[in-house]
């Protein structure tokens, strides 16, 4: 399969199930506590974690806007997913600088997966790069920070669930541990 | 200029990703107007059919508590529903009906028939008819109280009763004709404060009736089934044909025209020149639910009067006894 069918399967994929599943979910940890702040996961960004590393800025940042725009539209929220999903785009090339251990230009035709990073840095960057698009994302969405405590929580409920899918995507999808799963 | 295209394309990154957040931000400032944005947001087409379809599957998995959402409101509603279950709707209606008087009678030419009865005997029926104009002597006013059936028995030989919640406190008294939207019912027997049992029509009282011109007879059950009361007593000349139906005279205690039932069989009795007629009730003495009570002025006027005659001749009586 090619990058390019692969990226836009993806696209599709991760659209659809934040759109139609996880957007319908709303989920608190504490049932009891009132206080506790109600949230979702986000795993869309993820279309954008996934594309291979040598992927051009402008490019990263266009396809940001076009993913963001597509979640916003089917959120009723312009722009919000939008802001936030070019942001975190924008600021991959410099946490991937950071985490990887080699020059970028010597990783060719790779994506950022547990296969090329391992499961420790791999889950740093997406940690990193989830967190700041969850916080520009809240910070859009409240647009203030009169309760500080409530917002840290609800941020740290929404990325700590969204680091779970991503796990549990990258369970399922990575082809590596697929095959060591059935030569075990 | 070169150098101004060269900073460009060193900073074309940057100047990409702020125009687009600025543009982002332009949006979200934007989505708080009443204008908006008319192309995203989730009405449009595309999402909206996404949304349809979510929908549709997610509906499935909502149906327990859907299901138990609605159990849950049926039962509120039986609830609400029973607290109205025994309030009384029903409503008395006051009829006047004009007394009419005409000065003469005349005997239509036209309207005499000959008539060919069962033996073949050619028997003349004159047809008498009011004539000259009609003169209102009064009206007789009935006080319809509208009850319910809350008691119904049509399996005794004897006598029937239905009891009905409404007693002397709505205005019922003894001796009142009962009547419902079909035809009688029957005459009620005993009163308390807000109920009184009616004996029906599927009892051993008989009922003056007539059919359609005016020839009279005596209506009375013969305890058999539930359906039928035999009419006794008829004219031998009378023409009545099978589905004619019987009413009621001002005779009885009941209003004048109210439909009794339908002729279902003629039987001639030689011996004292007489018609015994079948008649199907149009009640069914099975099914009733609601009925009217009627009070009548006039009727309760004749009553009395009757009354007066009876105690005058019972004194007359007791008088021709003393002087014996």
């Amino acid at each position: 399969m090619s990058v390019y069918l692969r990226n836009f399967l993806r696209f599709i994929f991760l659209v659809g199930i934040q759109v139609l599943l996880l957007n319908t979910l709303s989920l608190h940890w504490f049932s009891g506590s009132s206080s506790f702040p109600t949230f979702i996961p986000y795993i869309y960004p993820l279309f954008l974690l996934l594309l291979p590393i040598e992927t051009p800025v402008w490019f990263m940042l266009v396809s940001g806007f076009v993913l963001g725009l597509t979640v916003d539209v089917f959120m009723n929220t312009p722009g919000l997913n939008a802001a936030a999903s070019v942001l975190m785009a924008y600021s991959r090339l410099p946490i991937l600088k950071f985490i990887l251990p080699r020059k970028l230009y010597e990783y060719r035709n790779a994506t950022p997966s547990v296969e090329v990073m391992n499961w420790t840095p791999f889950l740093t960057y997406v940690g990193v790069l989830l967190l700041i698009h969850h916080f520009a994302l809240l910070l859009l969405e409240v647009w203030s920070l009169n309760a500080p405590l409530y917002f840290v929580i609800k941020l740290l409920a929404s990325l700590v669930t969204s680091l779970l899918f991503v796990v549990l995507y990258a369970l399922l999808f990575s082809k590596q541990i697929n095959n060591a799963s059935r030569i075990d | 200029m070169v150098k101004i295209f060269q900073l460009i394309g060193k900073y074309w990154n940057i100047i990409l990703f702020v125009m687009l957040e600025i543009f982002c931000l332009r949006l979200i400032k934007n989505s708080n107007t009443v204008q908006g944005n008319d192309l995203l947001n989730s009405s449009n087409a595309l999402s909206a059919y996404f949304y349809g379809k979510q929908t549709q599957i997610i509906s499935y998995f909502n149906m327990g508590s859907a299901n138990k959402q609605l159990l849950a409101e049926n039962t509120k509603l039986k609830n609400a529903l029973d607290q109205y279950k025994y309030f009384d709707t029903t409503q008395n209606v006051v009829a006047k009906v004009p007394i009419v008087k005409y000065d003469s009678i005349k005997q239509k030419p036209t309207d005499t028939l000959i008539h060919t009865d069962s033996v073949g005997k050619p028997t003349i029926v004159q047809d008498l008819r009011p004539y000259g104009p009609p003169r209102v002597t009064k009206y007789a006013s009935f006080n319809y109280i509208a009850a319910k059936v809350i008691n119904n028995s049509v399996v005794n030989d004897k006598n029937n009763f239905i009891t009905i919640n409404r007693g002397t406190e709505d205005g019922v008294q003894k001796g009142m004709a009962v009547v419902s939207a079909n035809g009688v019912v029957g005459r009620v027997a005993y009163v308390s404060k807000h109920y009184a049992a009616v004996i029906s029509m599927l009892s051993s009282r008989p009922v003056s009736s007539q059919i359609a011109n005016g020839n009279m007879g005596i209506t009375i059950w013969d305890g058999k089934t539930a359906d039928y009361v035999t009419m006794t007593q008829v004219d031998i000349q009378t023409f009545v044909k099978k589905g004619d139906t019987a009413y009621t005279t001002g005779y009885s205690f009941f209003p004048e025209n109210i439909a009794i039932g339908t002729v279902t069989k003629i039987d001639t009795f030689k011996s004292n020149n007489t018609l015994n007629l079948n008649l199907k009730l149009l009640n069914n003495f099975r099914n009733l639910h609601y009925v009217y009570v009627v009070g009548s002025t006039i009727g309760i006027e004749k009553t009395e009067l009757e009354k007066e005659i009876e105690r005058q001749e019972s004194a007359l009586k007791n008088k021709d006894n003393k002087t014996q």
